[in-house]
């Protein structure tokens, strides 16, 4: 779908092409990748449990690099670096993505390396010698801006998030601001080393942490709107709020950054219910890996992206019952792990066109899943990554032609459901399948992981 | 050292090393009571003459021929079968971590399923309603459907055998399972497969004593029970299982009265259990000898890459194999020479794909480094290794069917060989004796492993480890 592995930075990294009066935007990152749209969740450099030879049934234009995954990598990149050096000319190395030819992505797609999922990320030291110590599984290091830089000069991803403090809801008011502070003084120091060693291929991304402390971070926010060389910010936190907070905060950050012109990407947003949220919030990129995981809870999307784009203009009442579904709704989905699906012999799908919808049937997939044969894994991420995508190109033509709220009142209706109770994604396994010692501490007993006397 | 001297040496040696063997081969694995030898009232079975209606299924077409070696074609309900070839396994009616598309796409001809699984989840009725086992995984090549026999061996805790059939227990849920004869045709007529096997009475190749003959004998009357029961003789081709153990004289009447039978196609089974290689080959050469020459001959359980070149050489035209893809879930991949262990951390820095000359979509993508980091935390890393395993098995059968059909089996041996023990420090034994009936002889200095040439270079290699080691104190 697309030919061109090298994108010329002098098309710029994001553009804004439609606004509309909902707040819906479209656009396109590097001048052919059309917003909004997602960013596709990798393990290692690869899309969980599909290989690349099905990256070319589906529209996969960004990968999602995270650091945690990444970071144990960096002598091997170097040593492919020397590698490649040896069979390509100069200027050809000075292009090249090293990270995406390593991991093989299919041309013409992006990579964006974000610092989520590290374990732990705290500052140490002061001054000077600031540094972050950074966990990711067994892995452990401490960065530095400059380090962190020159990684991403290595890697050369085409965007890339500035690391920061791991901050969550529950911390105190001045632990958050501290950790803002320090996350302010990383973008600011990364531009600085950005220009210093020649990382100008990447495009820089700050993070902001929201967690409806806004007015206390003004200051900070301020200093952020007055850095031209950002290229987009990455909102956190947004997941954890409730509706009516989340809109109000966004809206706040958008007039504080006033960055209209600057590409705006949510952390965390998956369920398409969230995306339509982010979406009338004017957000570009989504971060997530939700097809993913819920395919790896023997889940299958059951959405169907069938929009009648002629549709009359939504009244006022409905306009407004959108917030209330977007707090109340989730999409419908089949649980494979339910026995409902057994000698079913119908698609999961009869309008996807997807690889798994067209070759096999729901009581095979159910089959599989009793067996605990892996390739049911392969199935649902395919599908779930398809309807995903089908989704996302609904959504961009009904911003397009200025009809996104009719869009999101008719999917919020008919293609999804009340929350019944909250999705656990996560299934128990016994110790051995767990691997207590390589799994983050969050989600196994401590008392597993202490040596026997 | 004298030539001659060592002439005579090898000879010596190579005796003594025979008589070892089989004297390994004869120490009892299990000592049965006498109790269990008993041989119950047998039921009688007749030899039912169904050849005209089975030969319907099949249809078996020798192209060319080196010595034992054949190149065919298989004609079956789904398609042609180019042979030799080997069957990929897919147990539980899905192939582990490959997709149809991604068996298709590899030119996998014919694959496997077992009944005993298949009986258990989704069940006879269930397949049936699907209408079959092709429209239930959408696989529109052929199956062919292993009786459950082997799961006698695999599952022998929980399992007890008598005339009538096999009692199992359960591995879901322990409730007791009686297949008898009549109900594995049963339920294989119910999958719909392509080729279905007997069920034999199957005991682990390194029994010896009564045991070893009741068996064989058994299987042979559950053949003919196997036949009577067949209900789709002209859809579904049965196979017959010579057993007999490692025993001469019990083979030779399992495959006289397989014969008789004149059956679509004839299975050698009971091996590769453990056995010493000398003994395995010599086995398979005596089946294939003596089976009939215009009928495909199916090897059992045999997989490793040498294996199954060897037992081609040998007469043998179908193997089938778990090791491709279990291996593969342990990180194992296979090259031309030998396996590599993708998980060891040398892998992290080399940026070729595990083997340059293969053509699979893997080794045109990923490098070792990246399947090494792969291996550590996505499961994509199976599907990736188990590819290129199954699809390096089914290239090298379709090479060696080449070098047959062209007429340069020597030099593609020769070269193979040469090529798989390429690191390795010697080439063994049983190897040399296999060719030397299949009618090659290899053009190589690499020794023989257990020769006194062998012995002789270790010996040689000891001494100046040592003076090495001396030097540097």
């Amino acid at each position: 779908y697309m030919g061109i592995q090298y994108f010329a930075m002098e098309a710029g990294l994001f553009m804004v092409t439609k606004t509309t009066l909902c707040g819906a935007r479209c656009g396109k990152v590097y001048g052919s990748i059309k917003t909004p749209n997602y960013l596709s969740w990798t393990k290692k450099g690869g899309i969980p449990g599909i290989s690349a030879k099905h990256y070319g049934h589906l529209n996969l234009p960004l990968f999602h690099f995270s650091y945690a995954d990444i970071a144990s990598m960096e002598d091997i990149l170097k040593s492919y670096k020397d590698f490649q050096s040896k069979k390509q000319t100069p200027e050809e190395m000075k292009k090249l993505r090293l990270l995406s030819e390593y991991t093989s992505t299919p041309k013409g797609t992006i990579s964006y390396l974000s610092f989520g999922d590290v374990q732990e990320a705290k500052i140490v030291a002061s001054g000077k010698d600031e540094a972050l110590e950074v966990v990711c599984n067994k892995y452990k290091n401490r960065i530095t801006a400059l380090s962190y830089t020159q990684f991403v000069k290595l890697a050369s991803p085409h965007l890339y998030v500035t690391p920061s403090e791991i901050i969550s809801a529950d911390m105190g008011k001045k632990r958050r601001i501290r950790a803002s502070k320090q996350s302010l003084r990383y973008v600011e120091e990364c531009i600085k080393h950005k220009k210093d060693i020649d990382c100008t291929s990447s495009s820089l991304i700050a993070p902001i942490f929201l967690s409806g402390d806004e007015p206390l971070l003004c200051p900070q926010l301020k200093k952020l709107a007055s850095l031209k060389e950002l290229d987009g910010y990455l909102y956190c936190g947004l997941s954890a709020m409730k509706y009516e907070e989340k809109e109000k905060t966004i809206q706040d950050i958008h007039t504080a950054l006033n960055n209209k012109e600057k590409l705006r990407i949510y952390q965390g947003a998956g369920d398409p219910v969230d995306v339509i949220f982010g979406i009338l919030n004017g957000v570009d990129l989504f971060e997530c890996s939700f097809p993913f995981k819920l395919a790896e809870g023997k889940i299958a999307m059951n959405v169907e992206s069938l929009f009648s784009y002629d549709s009359k203009t939504l009244s006022k009442e409905s306009y407004q019952s959108i917030k209330e579904m977007v707090n109340s709704r989730e999409i419908k989905y089949i649980d494979f792990n339910e026995k409902d699906n057994e000698g079913i012999q119908t698609p999961i799908q009869a309008s996807c066109e997807c690889f798994t919808c067209k070759n096999h049937t729901r009581g095979y997939i159910h089959h599989l899943v009793q067996c605990d044969e892996i390739n049911w894994q392969m199935l649902l991420t395919i599908h779930n990554i398809q309807a995903y995508e089908v989704l996302f190109q609904a959504m961009r033509k009904a911003v397009e032609i200025d009809k996104f709220p009719e869009f999101a009142h008719e999917f919020l209706t008919t293609q999804c459901q009340s929350k019944t109770e909250q999705r656990n994604y996560l299934t128990t396994v016994s110790y051995t399948h767990l691997r207590a010692h390589e799994t983050l501490r969050y989600l196994v007993c401590r008392l597993l992981l202490e040596k026997k006397k | 050292i004298n030539a001659e001297y060592i002439g005579i040496i090898y000879i010596m040696k190579r005796k003594e090393q025979e008589g070892e063997e089989e004297e390994k081969a004869n120490i009892p694995v299990k000592k049965l009571k006498e109790e269990e030898v008993k041989i119950e009232s047998v039921i009688p079975t007749v030899i039912i003459d169904r050849s005209a209606e089975m030969e319907k299924s099949l249809s078996y077409k020798i192209l060319k021929t080196f010595n034992h070696a054949r190149a065919g074609e298989l004609i079956l309900n789904h398609g042609t079968v180019l042979t030799p070839v080997y069957m990929p396994v897919g147990t539980k009616g899905a192939m582990k971590a490959l997709t149809t598309e991604d068996m298709e796409s590899m030119g996998c001809q014919i694959h496997l399923a077992n009944t005993y699984h298949l009986d258990l989840r989704p069940g006879p009725k269930k397949m049936n309603e699907y209408g079959g086992i092709h429209k239930f995984m959408n696989w529109k090549r052929n199956i062919l459907t292993d009786s459950g026999g082997f799961q006698m061996v695999s599952l022998n805790e929980l399992m007890e055998i008598n005339e009538h059939g096999v009692k199992f227990k359960s591995i879901l849920d322990g409730t007791t399972i009686n297949l008898a004869p009549e109900d594995s045709i049963h339920v294989q007529n119910q999958i719909g497969a392509d080729i279905i096997m007997q069920l034999d009475d199957v005991v682990h190749s390194l029994t010896t004593g009564p045991r070893v003959e009741e068996a064989a004998k058994r299987t042979i009357r559950w053949l003919d029970r196997c036949i009577a029961a067949h209900k789709r003789p002209a859809q579904q081709a049965l196979f017959g299982i010579v057993q007999g153990g490692l025993n001469k004289e019990l083979r030779d009447y399992c495959l006289i009265e397989m014969a008789k039978r004149k059956l679509p196609g004839y299975a050698i089974g009971g091996l590769s259990g453990g056995e010493a290689k000398e003994i395995f080959w010599k086995v398979v050469a005596q089946c294939t000898a003596k089976l009939p020459a215009d009928k495909p001959r199916y090897l059992m359980g045999v997989g490793y890459p040498e294996d199954i070149v060897i037992c081609s050489l040998l007469g043998c035209d179908m193997f089938d194999c778990v090791f491709a893809t279990r291996t593969a879930r342990f990180g194992c991949a296979f090259t031309r020479n030998g396996s590599i262990k993708l998980k060891k951390s040398d892998n992290r820095v080399i940026f070729e794909p595990i083997e340059p000359t293969c053509a699979c979509h893997v080794c045109k993508t990923y490098t070792r480094s990246m399947l090494h980091e792969l291996m550590k935390g996505n499961p994509v890393a199976l599907h990736l290794i188990s590819y290129h395993n199954v699809y390096y098995l089914l290239n090298l059968m379709k090479t060696l069917r080449d070098a047959i059909l062209e007429g340069r089996v020597k030099e593609y041996v020769d070269s193979f060989i040469n090529d798989y023990y390429k690191f390795k420090e010697s080439i063994p034994e049983w190897i040399k004796g296999a060719l030397e009936y299949a009618g090659i002889v290899l053009t190589t200095d690499k020794p023989f492993k257990g020769t006194q040439f062998f012995t002789l270079c270790q010996k040689k290699k000891k001494k100046k480890k040592k003076k090495k080691k001396k030097k540097q104190k």
